[in-house]
C-alpha cells in the first residue's frame, strides 16, 4: 500500500491553486490599460516566481529555504501569533481531524444558513448546535445561545439591517 | 501651535467619556490577550464596527485601550502556561514560565504589569516630546518615499516570516492582488467577473476579520477544550516583580526604547522588538543574573519593549499609513471607518487628535500598573476558559461585524473564504500578517508608484532622487541582496573546510 503524506499532497494543490490563481491574474491583467495592469502583473509575477524558485529549491537545490530560514526565523507569524521556535508546528500535528471535521462544517454552514433563512435565526442555531456538539453544560448552551442571540438582535434592532428573512423568504 | 494642540489633547482624554473607553479597551485587551491564540488584533477587529456608534476619538483611543492591553494580557498566558497569547510576549515565556514552575508566578506578573506600565509611559512620553521633531521629516516625505516605505513594510514582514522568505513574499503579494480587486484610480474595472457588488473591491474590515478572526476560530476548532487543562496556582510575593523594574532602571529605560525603535520600522513591531529587548538585556546583564531560568529581568525586558513598540508603531500608521503588525492594520481601518485620514494633516491641522492618541497610551500605561497590581491574582481564569465556548461567538460578532458595515453579503462570504483560506495559508507557513498588509498596502503602494514614475517620467532615478529615498531604497536593496550573500559565503566556507 502506498504511504500518502497528506500534509505534503495539500501543500503541492495548495501551491498549484495558487500558481493556477496567479497565471489566470497575470494574462488577465494584460487586457488593462498600462497604469492598471502594472501593480497585479507585478503582485502576481512575484506569485509566479516565488512558486517557481520554491518548486527549483525543492526538486534541485535544497538548500535557498534553508538558508533564508536560519537567516531570518525569528519565529512564526500568525496574524500577530508569533509562537516560538516549532511550536506552530507541533500545534498544527496536535490538532484533531476526527474533532475538527464537524466544527468546521458548522462554521461553514453558518453563513449558509443565515443567506437562506435569515441571520437572526441562523445564529441562536448555530450556537446552540456547537455548544451542543461540544458537550457543554444545559447552562452553558442556553446561556450562550441567549447570548448570540441578543448580540444579533441588538445589531437588528440599532442598525436595522436585513438579517430577519433571508434569501428563501424573499430576504437577504 | 504645537502646545496648544497638546493641551486640548489632555482636554479630550481627560474627561470622564474618554477614560472609560481606554478603561472598557484595556479590559477587554487584557482579557481577550490572555487568552492564547486569540489576540489584541482579533479583539479589536471584533470591536471596530461597535466603535460605529461612538465619535471618532473615542473610538480610536477605544482600539488603542484593546492594542495597549492586549499586549501587557498576552503576558499572563505567556507566564502562566508557556503559550504567549500574542506575539510580541513570545520572548517573556523563556523567564516568565520558568517563575512558575518555581512557584513564583505572582512575582512574574507582576515583573510584568510593572514592566509593561513603565514601557507604555517612557515611550508615550518620548513619542510627545519628539512629535514637533517628527513634523518636518514627515511633511518632507512625497510620493517616491510613501512607496518605498511601503514597499519595505511588506519586505519586512516576508523577512520575518518563518519557512523562508518565498512563502513571505508570496503571502504579502497574494495580499496585494486581493488589494487591486475593484475598480483602479483610473476607472478601470479589475477582476470583477462582472459583479456589481465586487466594483469596491473588498472590504478591507472583512479582509480583516475573515485573515484574523475566522482563520484562528477554524483553528482552534482544532484544539478541544478548556485552553489550560491543569488547575494554575498564582504564588509568589507580589511586590518581588514591583522591586525588580526599581532596581533595574537601566534596562527597563532601555527595553522601552527599543520597542518604540522597533516597533516605529515598517513590518516589525512587538513581535520582533520583545526578542531584541531580550537578546540585549542578555547581552548587558551582570553575570549572576541566569537569563532562561527564571530571571525577573527576563520579563521586565520583553514586557517593557512590547508596549512600548505599541506607540513606536503607532508612528507609521498615522503618518503614512503603513500599519506595521496586524494591531496596527486594524487601527488604520479604525481611522479610515471614521474619516481620519492618516498623513501629513494628522501632524499639522489635526495634531491634537496625534497627541491624543499618545496621552491614552499614557493613562492606559497607569490603569494597567493599577489593574495589574490589584487583579493579578484572579487573573488565572482566563487560562480555564473553553475555547469551544469563545468560537460560536466569535464566528457571531465577526459576520455580524462584516455585515453591518454595508448590509452586502460579499463581506460574509470574503470573511469565510478568507478565513478558510488563512487556515491553509497559516498551516504551510504562508505568512498571513504578509497577506494582511499586503493588501492594506495594495492601493497605497500602487497609486504612490504611479505618482512616482509619472514625476520622473518613467525613469527608476526618481527613487533615488531625495535623502529619504536613497535610505529607504539602499534598506530594500541590502534585504534582497543579504540572503544571497549569505548563501554564497556559506558555500564559500563550505568549500574552504577541509574534508574530513
Amino acid at each position: 500500500m502506498i504511504d500518502v503524506d497528506w500534509n505534503e499532497a495539500e501543500e503541492i494543490v495548495l501551491f498549484s491553486l495558487i500558481f493556477l490563481l496567479a497565471g489566470v491574474a497575470f494574462v488577465y491583467s494584460r487586457n488593462y490599460p498600462q497604469n492598471d495592469a502594472l501593480m497585479p502583473m507585478l503582485a502576481s509575477g512575484a506569485i509566479i516566481l516565488s512558486i517557481l524558485l520554491l518548486l527549483i529549491r525543492g526538486i534541485v537545490m535544497g538548500f535557498l529555504g534553508d538558508v533564508g530560514e536560519g537567516a531570518f526565523s525569528l519565529g512564526n507569524v500568525r496574524g500577530e501569533g508569533f509562537n516560538l521556535g516549532d511550536s506552530e508546528e507541533d500545534r498544527i500535528t496536535e490538532l484533531s481531524r476526527d474533532a475538527m471535521v464537524p466544527r468546521v462544517l458548522m462554521i461553514a454552514s453558518y453563513p449558509v444558513l443565515g443567506f437562506l433563512f435569515g441571520l437572526l435565526w441562523a445564529t441562536p442555531v448555530f450556537v446552540f448546535a456547537y455548544t451542543v456538539w461540544t458537550k457543554q453544560s444545559k447552562l452553558y448552551i442556553a446561556s450562550f445561545t441567549a447570548i448570540a442571540y441578543g448580540i444579533i438582535y441588538i445589531f437588528d434592532y440599532l442598525l436595522n439591517l436585513p438579517i430577519r428573512t433571508g434569501i428563501l423568504f424573499g430576504g437577504g | 501651535m504645537s502646545f496648544a494642540q497638546f493641551i486640548d489633547a489632555i482636554a479630550v482624554i481627560l474627561t470622564p467619556t474618554a477614560l472609560f473607553y481606554i478603561f472598557l479597551g484595556l479590559v477587554i485587551g487584557i482579557f481577550v490577550g490572555g487568552l492564547p491564540g486569540i489576540g489584541p488584533s482579533i479583539a479589536m477587529v471584533l470591536t471596530l464596527p461597535l466603535t460605529l456608534f461612538v465619535d471618532d476619538i473615542h473610538g480610536i483611543i477605544f482600539l488603542i485601550g484593546i492594542y495597549n492591553g492586549g499586549l501587557y494580557g498576552s503576558s499572563i498566558a505567556a507566564i502562566l502556561l508557556n503559550t504567549p497569547g500574542a506575539a510580541g510576549s513570545a520572548a517573556t515565556t523563556f523567564d516568565g514560565y520558568a517563575l512558575s514552575r518555581q512557584g513564583k508566578s505572582l512575582s512574574a506578573l507582576s515583573a510584568s504589569a510593572v514592566g509593561s506600565a513603565v514601557g507604555g509611559i517612557i515611550a508615550s512620553v518620548l513619542i510627545i516630546l519628539a512629535v514637533p521633531f517628527l513634523v518636518p521629516i514627515i511633511l518632507a516625505f512625497a510620493s517616491v518615499e510613501y512607496f518605498l516605505i511601503a514597499f519595505l513594510g511588506l519586505l519586512m514582514i516576508a523577512l520575518i516570516s518563518k519557512g523562508n522568505l518565498l512563502k513571505g513574499v508570496i503571502g504579502g503579494a497574494a495580499g496585494l492582488l486581493v488589494a487591486s480587486v475593484g475598480v483602479s484610480a483610473y476607472g478601470t474595472s479589475r477582476f470583477t467577473l462582472g459583479y456589481v457588488e465586487l466594483y469596491d473591491g473588498f472590504s478591507f474590515i472583512a479582509v480583516l476579520i475573515g485573515l484574523f478572526a475566522i482563520t484562528e476560530m477554524v483553528y482552534l476548532s482544532g484544539e478541544q477544550g478548556a485552553i489550560s487543562k491543569e488547575r494554575i496556582k498564582i504564588e509568589g510575593e507580589r511586590w518581588a516583580g514591583v522591586r525588580a523594574v526599581l532596581a533595574n532602571p537601566m534596562l527597563t529605560f532601555k527595553s522601552s526604547v527599543i520597542g518604540m525603535f522597533v516597533g516605529s520600522v515598517p513590518g516589525a513591531g512587538a513581535s520582533v522588538a520583545n526578542f531584541v529587548a531580550y537578546g540585549e538585556a542578555m547581552r548587558s546583564s551582570r553575570s549572576d543574573v541566569e537569563f532562561g531560568k527564571g530571571a525577573l529581568e527576563g520579563v521586565i525586558a520583553p514586557e517593557s519593549s512590547n508596549n512600548a513598540s505599541c506607540s513606536g508603531s503607532i508612528v507609521p500608521t498615522i503618518a503614512f499609513g503603513i500599519p506595521g503588525s496586524g494591531g496596527t492594520a486594524v487601527l488604520l481601518g479604525g481611522l479610515l471607518m471614521h474619516g481620519i485620514r492618516p498623513g501629513p494633516d494628522l501632524f499639522g491641522e489635526q495634531l491634537f487628535m496625534t497627541y491624543s492618541f499618545f496621552i491614552s497610551f499614557f493613562v492606559g500605561s497607569i490603569f494597567i500598573l493599577i489593574i495589574g497590581l490589584t487583579l493579578i491574582t484572579r487573573l488565572n481564569f482566563i487560562t480555564k476558559i473553553d475555547t469551544d465556548l469563545i468560537i460560536p461567538n466569535i464566528v457571531v460578532l465577526g459576520t455580524i461585524g462584516a455585515y453591518s458595515l454595508r448590509t452586502n453579503w460579499i463581506d460574509i462570504a470574503t470573511i469565510f473564504i478568507l478565513g478558510f483560506i488563512g487556515y491553509f495559508f497559516v498551516k504551510h507557513r504562508i505568512s498571513i500578517i504578509a497577506f494582511v498588509l499586503g493588501a492594506v498596502l495594495g492601493p497605497i503602494a500602487e497609486l504612490n508608484l504611479l505618482r512616482a514614475l509619472q514625476l520622473g517620467e518613467g525613469s527608476p532615478l526618481v527613487f533615488v532622487s531625495s535623502i529619504p529615498s536613497i535610505i529607504l531604497t539602499t534598506s530594500i536593496v541590502v534585504i534582497l541582496v543579504y540572503p544571497i550573500a549569505k548563501l554564497l559565503l556559506t558555500i564559500r566556507m563550505g568549500e574552504d573546510q577541509p574534508a574530513t
